[in-house]
């Protein structure tokens, strides 16, 4: 993180080019922005700074990257401007959508339960397929429409890595990587679109067991390191009833969301979930349903 | 954790149906179609219903049947008699269900045939039903329904049974109506016998106690009382008479006295007359003699004066009317007549008192001759009129006219099968389709142990729901998925809708338009006879 602070100093500030405010979403910003009226003078200052860092960051990665991904990712100045993420990220294709709404309500709810402001949870599930890291994705999105914050996702998905897939991005290096030594976590961190929202994908195992990697001490600082770093941080974990990653995870996180999908997810093993968070003392600070249908009876 | 336990709503029920709509409308449309397979495959029965009408007769009844056999009684002896083995076997010879039977050598039934036409009869009989309506006293209505798979034969079997039953008790009648005259006119030739043997024995004590019998006890105390009241009126008469002559006989005493009064008074002037004229002594004959008479008179003044009655005798009677005397005699002839006349009558009481005595056992015995005469003559009377109404049923019945047994309706050939019921069956498939897809619905929701809505996880797990995500459905994929739905949807309402409707279709023709059937399924026959069908099934079968 010192080297992107240098860089930030290096490079001139510049301005932010997400288009981060369509009618829909400009409306909630304002709404967020008074809300925060109270402390905004306070911040100002480091917001300044932060988005100088930005700026810095985006620099350093353009260089990092090819020109033609560049180019993918750079956003048009459109909020539907194709960017070579899944259409499934719906919180970024179809920003006013109805689903990008629910997504930011699930933001809102999880901003009163933190009155800092600053949160760090995984999300899990209780089996494969209830929407883990696409639910993680989009909320990113949606917290990343607080231009005022950073927010971080971390892939800790070490076997069955989907979330580079989704962004369209290399999967390393990334969290295993820098597990075992090879990569900085200035080298793992990956941009989005977003100014505010970085990303840090799952890696390369080369050989080593996850819960081998995930069980060494590198992973308490790399937490410690980005909730320090960012604001908003999802750490995308495997299902907790298959596997003891989440556990392990949820030590350094503390808090945890587990997503549910209806319709499809049976009770006991949503049950057994809760369980085995309890047992690992994580604190469960709600569930997620995904999927949800809606008709007359429900 | 707990589950919510509460009563079922009707959301609730729809809300089980909408989450497993796909599962309750083929759940129930399969069970309607199964209904409908399973309801072409029962055979069907047609219904014709014949009756006759029955009425009773006294002279038949008292001839064919107990009169103290019970109406259970009755109604199995008219079963098997109407629709019995024997009875269905001889109707089912004469329908000619029996003709195409195999026969041996002789034209006889093979053991094959036999076996066949008892399982046959055997089968007509369960399906052969009586209903046995009273209508009134003398009219019962006996109706006789025949089920059977062919509507002709139906109609034949009934028609038969019944026209072979009334034919069967007609010559039953007849026979024993024939029977019963001859036995009845032995009877009555006997009755007159006896009638004429105990006629005989009244005549002989008739003639033998004529009076004793004509006169009845009762008519015999009449006559004696009415004798007392004649005693007593002739006794007041007798009194009456009496007291009749003793005022004659004081008249005629106090006139003979007077006149003896007279006589002594001119005795005694001509004894004056004697002594102071004459100057007669006392001793002088004429003036004793003068004496002597007034002395006659005296004494018999006196006597009268204490005498009662006086016997007019003659001359003695001096001074006397003869009228009066007359008078006095007829009261006396009076008197005594009335006098005879109590005698008589106290002697016929005496009489009729011993009549009275002797004439109760002969009464009893002339009864005993009397009772069994009119008992006789009574049961030669009904036995005569029974007779005369056994000639008369007897002669009806040689006419074939039939006033017991009468048709009443003829079986007609039925255009819809009785069973299996169109409705029911409808209905069966409606209701049983429904219930069965909701069931299967509610098994599948019992056994979905899946989360359907925040609300309840929230309230199942006690842990907070933070958001709910709609489903995301990319527009390529929703395009997929209403295609493929779409698809599947059209192609399996068309096969179900389709299986159903043409199964629902047969049904309804085969239970509700029989003939409309049998024309459908020919032009079916039709279709699979031509050509390339034939060519088709002979590819078939090289194959």
């Amino acid at each position: 993180m010192g080297q992107l602070m240098e860089a930030n100093k290096k490079n001139s500030v510049e301005e932010t080019v997400f288009p981060v405010g369509s009618s829909d979403t400009g409306a909630e910003n304002s709404d967020a922005t008074e809300k925060d009226s109270g402390t905004a003078q306070k911040v100002q200052g480091a917001l300044d700074q932060i988005a100088q860092d930005m700026a810095g960051v985006t620099e350093l990665i353009r260089e990092a990257l090819p020109d033609e991904d560049w180019q993918d990712q750079t956003p048009s100045g459109s909020i539907q401007a194709p960017c070579g993420y899944s259409e499934v990220l719906v919180a970024h294709h179809d920003r006013g959508g109805m689903v990008t709404e629910e997504y930011r309500s699930l933001r809102t709810n999880l901003l009163a339960r933190y009155a800092q402001e600053r949160f760090c949870f995984l999300v899990t599930s209780a089996e494969a397929g209830e929407g883990k890291t696409v639910t993680c994705l989009n909320l990113a999105f949606v917290l990343a429409e607080r231009v005022d914050h950073r927010t971080i996702v971390v892939d800790f998905n070490l076997r069955n890595s989907q979330m580079a897939e989704l962004l369209k991005v290399p999967s390393s290096p990334g969290v295993a990587d820098y597990l075992r030594g090879k990569s900085e976590l200035s080298q793992i961190i990956q941009p989005t679109v977003y100014p505010n929202l970085f990303f840090i994908p799952a890696g390369n195992l080369e050989g080593y067991q996850a819960s081998e990697l995930l069980g060494r001490s590198g992973l308490k600082k790399l937490i410690a390191q980005v909730r320090e770093d960012f604001d908003y941080v999802l750490l995308d974990t495997p299902s907790v009833n298959k596997y003891s990653d989440a556990g392990v995870a949820g030590l350094e996180a503390g808090d945890a969301l587990l997503v549910v999908r209806m319709n499809k997810t049976r009770r006991e093993a949503v049950t057994q979930a809760i369980q085995s968070l309890q047992n690992a003392n994580i604190n469960l600070i709600g569930m997620l349903m995904t999927h949800q249908k809606k008709h007359f009876f429900n | 954790m707990a589950e919510k336990n509460e009563e079922k709503t009707l959301k609730d029920v729809l809300a089980v149906i909408f989450s497993h709509y796909k599962l309750f409308l083929t759940g129930s449309a399969l069970f309607m179609i199964a209904v409908m397979i399973v309801s072409y495959y029962i055979p069907v029965k047609y219904k014709a219903v014949s009756k006759f009408e029955r009425r009773g007769d006294s002279v038949a009844e008292s001839i064919g049947s107990n009169p103290n056999e019970s109406f259970q009684t009755k109604r199995l002896t008219l079963k098997q008699e109407l629709a019995g083995d024997k009875a269905i076997e001889k109707a089912i010879e004469e329908i000619g269900v029996t003709k195409n039977f195999a026969r041996d050598t002789k034209g006889e039934l093979t053991a094959e045939s036999l076996l066949l036409k008892q399982n046959l009869i055997r089968d007509i009989m369960a399906n052969v039903s009586i209903d046995w309506e009273v209508r009134t006293d003398q009219v019962d209505v006996v109706a006789v329904s025949c089920s059977a798979g062919d509507p002709k034969l139906a109609e034949q079997l009934a028609n038969t049974l019944v026209n072979r039953y009334i034919t069967w008790v007609g010559g039953k009648i007849i026979e024993e109506l024939k029977s019963s005259r001859e036995s009845l006119k032995k009877q009555v030739a006997k009755c007159n016998l006896c009638l004429a043997d105990l006629n005989g024995k009244r005549v002989e004590f008739e003639g033998k106690y004529a009076e004793l019998i004509v006169e009845g006890t009762n008519n015999l105390q009449e006559r004696i009382q009415t004798a007392y009241a004649d005693i007593d009126t002739l006794r007041r008469q007798q009194q009456l008479a009496k007291q009749k002559v003793k005022q004659i006989r004081t008249l005629v005493r106090d006139t003979q006295i007077k006149a003896m009064k007279e006589q002594l008074q001119l005795l005694k002037n001509e004894v004056d007359t004697c002594l102071t004229l004459n100057q007669m002594t006392q001793e002088h004959p004429k003036v004793q003699a003068l004496y002597s008479k007034i002395a006659k008179v005296e004494e018999r003044i006196k006597e009268n004066r204490d005498a009662e009655a006086i016997v007019l005798e003659g001359s003695g009677n001096q001074g006397v009317d003869s009228t009066v005397a007359l008078q006095l005699a007829s009261a006396e002839s009076e008197a005594e007549i009335i006098t005879d006349e109590i005698d008589r009558l106290q002697k016929r009481i005496t009489t009729y008192k011993a009549v009275m005595t002797r004439s109760v056992p002969l009464r009893e015995e002339y009864l005993n001759i009397t009772k069994p005469l009119e008992d006789q003559q009574a049961a030669t009377k009904r036995w005569q009129n029974r007779l005369a109404d056994v000639e008369m049923t007897l002669s009806t019945e040689e006419s074939h006219r039939r006033t017991q047994l009468r048709k009443t309706q003829i079986a007609q050939k039925p255009t819809r099968p009785l069973f299996p019921p169109l409705w029911g069956i409808i209905a069966a498939a409606v209701i049983g389709g429904l219930v069965f897809g909701y069931g299967l619905a509610f098994f599948a929701t019992s056994q979905d142990h899946t989360l359907h809505s925040p609300q309840e996880a929230s309230e199942i797990f006690a842990v907070p729901v933070v958001g709910a995500i709609s489903e995301i459905e990319l527009n390529r994929q929703r395009k997929i998925r209403i295609i493929r739905q779409t698809a599947t949807a059209l192609l399996v309402c068309g096969v179900v809708i389709g299986t159903l409707g043409l199964s629902t279709y047969s049904v309804i023709l085969r239970l509700g338009y029989p003939e409309k059937y049998m024309n459908w399924k020919v032009t079916i026959s039709g279709l699979a006879q031509l050509p390339s069908a034939q060519g088709y099934r002979a590819a078939e079968s090289i194959q």
